[in-house]
């Protein structure tokens, strides 16, 4: 009873921010992978030898893949076995 | 190179290889040793029979026609697989609670488990799925016959892709219909798909590899090969691409196959947060090679070769046995798997939404028993997965070979993306309801096969070449690849449009129009606040769905009281503060029990099992069910009720006869005193007038003495019937009272009076105390006067002794004045004291002297007409006689007992 509060409420908003990011990260792939955004890269360009689309399609898809893997580690970690926000 | 034997000796090898690990699986899984079955991996492994022939061949010939497009249909899924922990989570963890066991059943689970949404859903699902499955068929015999014909052999597509088709059935019988599992999971299926998809992955990876590096220098060589490194020179965005990725991440959701395994399936809410990153990297590189295999392919092979089949044919052209043969089990992998968890997840459909419904209503008695439900589902699922591979295989030799199987994949998601408003709608939307979601997936349902699927077939007897151009009966608006003059550049587009637009406009707009049943209500609530049941130990609003539904049942058959206090100990057995418990089988069994003894147990089983599996029966069925138990034991209670109610009324009828019985016996002994009374005076009066008659030598004086007898015995007689008559009109209260104000001393003394001459033969000393006797009382002077005759007579006549006396006093309290008549004769014995009351009672038969005994009884009644009473007071010697009177009103009051 006698905890300190700043520290769970800290927490908390650390999970709440968590939670937040794991429904960015689809936006931002919507954003990025489907929208006009492609457009820039289509045509005639390279990146690293590569036509810049194929190039720019896998590097953001790696790149949404990898944050994902981050933040479900750590809304699911070792230590935080309770899944959901109960 | 490779024989046609060879090639057959390959796929029963590697068939039989998946066979053994499928059984040694299940081995696993049924003595509890899960082991790596249950790790996450095996689980996202499975996802990928989202990968099927389709896409293992046709998406590098999709690469070569349309360049970086095909990659929308791995966006897509990987999308939805980001949107794990508030999407996918949600649905595992409603699947889960509601126990659901397809797309089609969730939806009529959340739309308040409506049967005729989970047949049209069912319905859309199989007519969407057949041609899918006739494409891997095609995909299966098309890749048989390219590596027969290069050793120069013959294998005809019909032939082999019935082989396969019967092979697939059979595994997919064999694994997954063996048993109805509680959670329909297949852990064998699973664990041979999650090899396969191993299989598929490598052989991708491997002539990807080779390609690149094998033939040529790396990439930038490879895509240096084509001008614009192969890709076509145009904008990438634009309708096409985001109607692409928007199908294929709702078939990620939508598609028998893949609600099957990412739902179903799923053994462990965690998974996902694995599946979440790994299942897009398995994605990421399934599709890495996709584009270079295609640039090598336009590169290296002949312009007439099948961009669908550069996978085989690319090794094989370079003289790569063993790399082409691992293409072929990749693509053998990717085919099979989808049809085996498409078969059975579709099976799982017909047979518990079409073939047990239908079973049922034809057998009305027969959900007594579960056996039987359960042979009929295992029965329906072999057979739905028979007639599965059957649709399959006549489509695929029907339109075999046709160029409209290329975009079968494409349609049978548009088909299944009907679903979705109605899906996501009712995880996350409260007010949707069954018509919203009925009309928006008919009219979407409608809609796709009309712009879509009827199109597909090109020039046939399902729709006209002329159709497509003018519309039906030329109505030009209604062209189905134009509808409402709308021209899209892409028929997919176009229909996807209407289709869905449509489909979410009605079901949002009917949804808002109309309101949902009870049931809808509260599945809805189940459904959309999933996150607030209980997990594991949980502690808010624990409210699942299945052990609320099992406490209804048990409330309805049981009555709320019993049914509460088992909740209540089961939740405290299982550590809950409050709340329903958990479902788990200790509860269920429990509920069973406690059904039994009021059901029997068969209906008890078959009630509690069918809404633990759910889906079957619905739960109104069950209701109903439970509410005509509930009211057979409603009316035997009432038929105890009625049956002790009845023995009340008998026993107060038996005391009601018995009060009779005394009264009448009353009557029979007043009737008998009174004849006998009336008797002694008659015998008398008769004697001496046969006497008279018949003597005539009697003197004058006797003459003279025996007519005196006759004539006082006759007044006596008179005097008697006088009383009788006094009596019986003052008991039936038909007595007419002359109430006026009446002074004590006055009717004292005018009894006194009366009685004279009767208390001066017997020279009995009369006194009167004058105390009180100014008191004015309302009553009837002249019955109270002969009341006091009657008790002065009595006590003359009873109180017999040397020195007779009689006092007459009065008594005065606040409400009544009491007459008090003493004489100091022998008294009344307590016992007896009552009795004196009673008609023709006498206490000594030898000192009554010609009174009939009705003086008392007619003097209590009198008293208690003129509302006091008549009572014998405790003396210590002699009898005292208290007459009581109401000092205001002549009505009764409490009479002083002394």
């Amino acid at each position: 009873m006698s905890r300190p509060p700043p520290d769970l409420a800290e927490r908390a908003m650390h999970r709440r921010k968590r939670e937040d990011a794991a429904l960015a990260v689809p936006i931002l792939g919507i954003v990025l992978l489907a929208s006009p955004v492609l457009n820039i890269f289509a045509g005639v360009q390279t990146l690293f030898g590569l036509p810049a689309a194929y190039a720019w399609v896998f590097l953001i898809w790696a790149g949404l893949t990898l944050l994902t893997r981050d933040l479900a580690r750590r809304l699911i970690g070792p230590a935080d076995r309770g899944l959901g926000p109960e | 190179m490779l024989s046609l034997n060879a090639l057959v000796f390959v796929c029963l090898g590697y068939t039989v290889c998946l066979f053994l690990i499928a059984f040694i699986a299940e081995q696993r899984a049924s003595r509890g040793r899960r082991g790596w079955l249950g790790s996450p991996l095996v689980y996202t492994l499975s996802l990928s029979v989202y990968c099927t022939g389709w896409t293992f061949y046709g998406a590098v010939g999709s690469a070569a026609r349309n360049g970086l497009e095909f990659v929308t249909i791995y966006l897509g899924p990987s999308l939805v697989m980001f949107c794990w922990w508030f999407l996918l989570r949600k649905l595992v963890r409603i699947g889960r609670a509601e126990r659901i066991t397809s797309v089609a059943d969730l939806l009529s689970s959340r739309y308040g488990k409506s049967g005729s949404l989970a047949v049209v859903v069912t319905l859309l699902s199989v007519i969407a799925s057949t041609p899918y499955i006739a494409l891997q068929l095609q995909s299966l015999s098309l890749s048989v016959a390219v590596l027969a014909s290069e050793g120069g052999q013959q294998a005809p597509p019909a032939m082999t892709g019935f082989w396969f088709a019967v092979g697939l059935g059979l595994f997919a019988i064999l694994f997954g219909t063996r048993s109805i599992d509680a959670n329909e999971k297949h852990v064998g299926v699973v664990s041979a798909i999650a090899v396969e998809a191993v299989v598929k992955l490598l052989a991708l990876l491997a002539i990807g590899v080779f390609v690149v590096w094998g033939l040529t220098n790396g990439p930038a060589e490879l895509f240096a090969a084509l001008p614009g490194g192969g890709l076509p020179d145009t904008d990438i965005f634009g309708p096409r691409w985001v109607t692409l990725t928007f199908l294929s991440a709702s078939a990620i959701i939508c598609l028998p196959r893949m609600f099957q395994v990412l739902v179903v399936e799923n053994t462990d809410e965690r998974h996902l947060a694995t599946a979440a990153w790994a299942f897009p990297t398995y994605l990421l590189l399934i599709s890495l090679f996709v584009l270079p295999i295609a640039i090598a392919g336009r590169a290296f092979l002949p312009d007439g070769a099948n961009p669908d089949l550069y996978v085989l044919t690319l090794p094989l052209s370079q003289g790569q046995p063993w790399l082409t043969l691992l293409a072929f089990l990749g693509g053998f992998s990717a085919a099979t798997s989808m049809v085996i968890v498409s078969a059975i997840a579709l099976s799982t459909m017909i047979s518990n939404h079409i073939i047990v419904p239908i079973w049922l209503r034809l057998n009305p008695h027969r959900t007594q028993t579960s056996g039987d439900v359960r042979s009929v589902v295992l029965t329906g699922r072999r057979a739905s997965i028979a007639l599965i591979l059957g649709l399959g295989y006549l489509y695929f030799v029907l339109t075999g070979g046709s160029a409209a199987l290329a975009s079968i994949g494409l349609i049978a998601f548009a088909g299944v993306a009907q679903v979705l408003p109605s899906l996501i709608g009712g995880i996350y939307w409260r007010g949707a309801n069954r018509a919203g979601a009925l009309t928006g997936v008919g009219v979407g349902f409608v809609l796709w096969v009309y712009t879509l699927l009827l199109p597909s077939f090109g020039d046939s007897f399902l729709m006209s070449s002329s159709v497509l151009v003018d519309g039906p009966f030329g109505l030009s608006a209604l062209r189905p690849q134009a509808l409402f003059g709308l021209s899209a550049p892409d028929p997919l587009v176009h229909s996807i449009f209407w289709s869905l637009s449509l489909n979410t406009l009605l079901f949002v707009s009917v949804s808002l129009l109309t309101s949902p049943r009870l049931l809808e209500r509260v599945q809805a609530a189940q459904f959309v606040d999933t996150y607030r049941q209980p997990q594991d130990g949980g502690m808010i609003l624990p409210r699942s769905a299945t052990s609320e539904d099992l406490f209804t049942l048990a409330q309805r058959i049981l009555g709320t009281p019993t049914a509460h206090t088992m909740f209540t100990d089961a939740a405290r057995a299982q550590g809950k503060a409050s709340g329903l418990p958990a479902a788990d089988d200790a509860l269920i069994a429990r509920i069973e029990r406690e059904l039994t003894g009021s059901v029997g147990a068969a209906s008890a089983h078959a009630m509690v099992s069918q809404i633990t599996r759910g889906g079957q029966i619905s739960v109104e069925e069950l209701l109903r069910m439970a509410d005509e138990a509930a009211q057979i034991v409603e009316y035997s209670q009432e038929l105890e009720r009625k049956s002790g109610e009845l023995a009340e009324t008998a026993e107060q009828l038996r005391g009601a006869n018995a009060r009779l019985q005394a009264l009448s016996d009353q009557k029979d002994a007043f009737l008998s005193q009174v004849s006998h009374e009336l008797r002694t005076p008659m015998t008398s009066i008769r004697s001496f007038a046969e006497i008279l008659r018949e003597r005539a030598d009697l003197d004058k004086a006797d003459i003279a003495r025996f007519v005196g007898i006759i004539h006082e015995e006759s007044q006596r007689l008179t005097r008697l019937l006088d009383e009788i008559l006094d009596l019986s009109f003052l008991e039936s209260g038909r007595a007419q009272l002359t109430i006026t104000k009446v002074r004590l001393g006055a009717v004292v003394d005018s009894a006194v009076t009366s009685t004279e001459g009767l208390h001066q033969a017997a020279k009995v000393t009369l006194s009167v105390d004058r105390k009180h006797m100014d008191m004015v009382v309302p009553a009837d002077f002249d019955r109270l006067a002969q009341v006091l005759i009657n008790l002065i007579s009595n006590a003359v006549k009873y109180g017999a002794t040397a020195a007779p006396e009689i006092q007459i006093s009065a008594e005065v309290s606040r409400h009544a004045a009491t007459l008090v008549v003493r004489d100091n004769g022998p008294g009344i014995p307590p016992e007896a004291r009552e009795q004196v009351f009673e008609k023709f009672s006498r206490l000594s038969e030898t000192t009554l002297a010609g009174s009939a005994g009705l003086g008392l009884p007619i003097s209590r009644e009198i008293m208690r007409a003129l509302g006091g009473d008549l009572a014998i007071g405790a003396a210590d010697t002699g009898a005292e006689f208290r007459v009581t009177l109401n000092r205001t009103t002549a009505k009764p009051v409490q009479a002083a007992a002394e």
